[in-house]
């Protein structure tokens, strides 16, 4: 009897252990997790402060816009007293060479907007083992080697324009998709979470889905072929206005009535949309994560606590908050979604 | 010293020219901008050099043979995402891949060669068409980077011996190897005699057909290579990432004052156009001017040497 007992306690023991390991385990996993806030006093500097941003293009109006913000946060910090801007023309080649120049200059932190994900590990690496802190931003890295990485998620971006256009057709009918930039991190993950959201809508069929590099023209294009393969189309999923908008274009030209159009808050967009009165939905992917990035860089400097990952709200713009949104007196390639004043707007 | 210069002024004004814009530009940068001089830098410098350094020795000797090779853009992104796409990471796999990605440079270039030694297509049409065949094969095998390389394969590109980087100790060989080659065997000989003129090159005894072919191939290795240094130097390979290397490795040919109609210049101008490029980014990133000005400057400098060599032509 007394043998049961003690076997039976010590099996006791050995699962309350265990519960304990699998408890802290999850207890680390907690601290480990993306709401972490990452302890910064090794970094505390005293101003002044040299700052490099290592950009990855300005190649289209959103990277205009949001090297826009990074530039103006930037400009009103006096601490800074010097901010270095490199342009690596989309090519993580040159993104490389282009921190390492930045590291050369004796640069307090590093800003970067990787050209693509994974290819830069090496360059934000080479920063922190040189104990320059690094801010990532918009577009991730692969490592762990950063302070913090801020960027609006771009998967729940793709998703809820999924959703919106399942709902929109009633869970049934064809559609096409058309993405940004094959092998870019915001397109990949735009589409992996439409994909998601998709699979919940098993009416709804895919024609086919496309890479326009998130350029206008070739949205028009592509989209003006579809028309031509498909009869019935009876939405179209863009993951940005900038093909969004050329395909809407196409649809015009064809003759065809205007489908559902998912977009984002590029004023082009939101004109068509106004003027055309078709159904649209625009989910802004904010230039002024840019900003953020340089306020959290600054945090940094000060010695001041920062979250690992930093999620930029988005704004979802509807029918009933167009009117919000859209100016018929500005450009069209205008990102509506801007926390940029008058006179830091782009020249026309 | 003096001698040798006057050797070269004498024996080759426009290489003698470029040296001294490279001087200029290299003057230039170490008085403006303090950073400049560090070790760091320069060290920094040197290894962003040899990508197109590589890349640059197999386009000039196509160049010199009266051909171009457009496809080695597209060969190098796919070298690189072969070798990190099948790498990932693992140790034994680097022999083989290496061995494997530069078999496959060799066969791309086996390929150019025949296109244009036996079957008349001219030069720029093969490549332009194999550079299309060979995108398209990399964004089918994949779309993002991919895979990984391990750490050691790292050290290819990123390892320093003391203050000087690997790699360019690894282009310096490299280019002595190929300096050889071209001045004095046969194949070099017969390289600059058909870029001269082919028709005197083929009644003189040479067989223009196979020098052609093994123009294509070294160039199709030294791109499979360049693919292997940027997989190691970036840790992974990258689909889009060789674009832009044709017409680049292109432009560090012609500063380097080699004839777009064959012939005529050679590697040691490379060595400056490779070097000129690199310096020119490096002092912009210095001073924090903005990139678009070295596309602008880039060309002046093409235009300025190239037009100087036709004026002492």
């Amino acid at each position: 009897m007394k043998r049961v007992l003690v076997v039976l306690c010590v099996g006791l023991l050995f699962w309350i252990v265990l519960a304990g390991v699998a408890l802290a385990q999850g207890w680390v996993k907690f601290l480990d997790s993306d709401k972490m806030l990452v302890d910064t006093s090794m970094y505390a500097k005293t101003p002044p402060w040299k700052i490099g941003f290592s950009n990855a293009s300005i190649s289209n109006s959103w990277r205009v816009f949001f090297a826009r913000h990074v530039e103006y946060e930037a400009s009103k910090h006096p601490e800074i007293a010097e901010f270095y801007v490199t342009d690596a023309q989309d090519n993580p080649t040159k993104q490389l060479a282009d921190v390492e120049d930045l590291l050369a200059k004796g640069i307090d932190l590093l800003i970067i907007s990787p050209a693509t994900e994974a290819a830069l590990n090496p360059a934000v690496e080479k920063a922190m083992e040189k104990g320059v802190p690094v801010v990532v931003v918009d577009r991730k890295v692969t490592t762990d080697a950063y302070v913090t990485f801020v960027e609006s998620s771009n998967y729940q971006m793709g998703k809820i324009m999924a959703e919106w256009l399942a709902e929109k057709l009633g869970g049934k009918g064809n559609i096409v998709m058309l993405s940004g930039i094959a092998g870019a991190g915001p397109a990949e993950d735009r589409l992996k979470g439409a994909m998601d959201a998709l699979k919940n809508y098993p009416g709804i069929k895919v024609l086919e889905q496309q890479y326009c590099e998130w350029s206008p023209v070739l949205g028009k294009q592509v989209m003006a072929t579809l028309i031509q393969k498909y009869p019935q189309i009876d939405g179209v999923w863009a993951d940005s206005a900038l093909q969004g908008s050329g395909a809407i274009e196409a649809l015009q030209e064809a003759g065809k009535p205007i489908p559902p159009v998912t977009g984002e808050d590029m004023n082009r967009y939101l004109k068509m949309w106004k003027e055309m009165g078709f159904e649209g939905v625009a989910v802004s992917f904010p230039t002024w994560q840019g900003q953020v990035a340089v306020q959290k860089a600054i945090d940094i400097l000060n010695g001041i606590a920062v979250p690992r990952y930093v999620d930029c709200p988005r704004v979802i713009i509807t029918k009933e908050n167009l009117d919000k949104f859209v100016r018929m007196d500005l450009p069209d390639e205008f990102f509506m979604d801007s926390r940029l004043p008058e006179e830091w707007l782009p020249k026309r | 010293m003096v001698t040798l210069i006057q050797r070269i002024l004498r024996g080759n004004p426009t290489l003698f020219f470029v040296y001294v814009i490279l001087f200029v530009f290299f003057v230039f940068a170490a008085s403006t901008a303090p950073q400049f001089r560090t070790v760091y830098n320069i060290s920094n410098l040197l290894r962003q050099a040899v990508a197109f350094g590589i890349v640059g020795i197999g386009q000039t000797i196509v160049i010199l043979s009266g051909g171009i090779d457009l496809s080695v853009g597209s060969l190098i992104s796919l070298a690189a995402c072969l070798t990190s796409g099948i790498m990932i990471g693992n140790p034994t796999l680097v022999f083989p891949i290496v061995f494997l990605v530069l078999g496959i440079g060799v066969l791309v270039g086996l390929t150019n060669g025949t296109l244009v030694a036996y079957l008349r297509v001219p030069p720029f049409i093969a490549t332009l068409a194999m550079s299309a065949i060979l995108q398209g094969s990399v964004l089918l095998y994949t779309k993002k980077p991919v895979g990984g390389v391990t750490r050691g394969f790292m050290f290819f590109a990123n390892g320093q011996l003391g203050a000087i980087p690997f790699a360019f100790v690894f282009w310096v060989i490299l280019l002595s190897f190929f300096l050889f080659l071209l001045r004095r065997t046969g194949l070099g000989l017969h390289v600059y005699a058909i870029g001269g003129n082919q028709e005197i090159a083929r009644l003189s005894g040479i067989r223009v057909s196979v020098a052609k072919v093994a123009v294509y191939v070294i160039s199709g290795f030294m791109a499979a290579l360049t693919g292997l240094f940027l997989a190691s130097r970036l840790g992974i390979g990258d689909p889009l990432m060789g674009q832009g290397f044709e017409l680049e490795s292109i432009t560090a040919v012609l500063i380097g004052g080699t004839s777009l109609a064959g012939g005529k210049g050679g590697i040691e101008g490379t060595i400056a156009g490779v070097l000129i490029i690199a310096l020119i980014n490096n002092i912009l990133n210095l001073l924090g001017v903005s990139g678009f000005w070295q596309w602008i400057i880039k060309g002046i400098v093409v235009i300025v040497v190239v037009a100087a060599y036709k004026v002492k032509e």
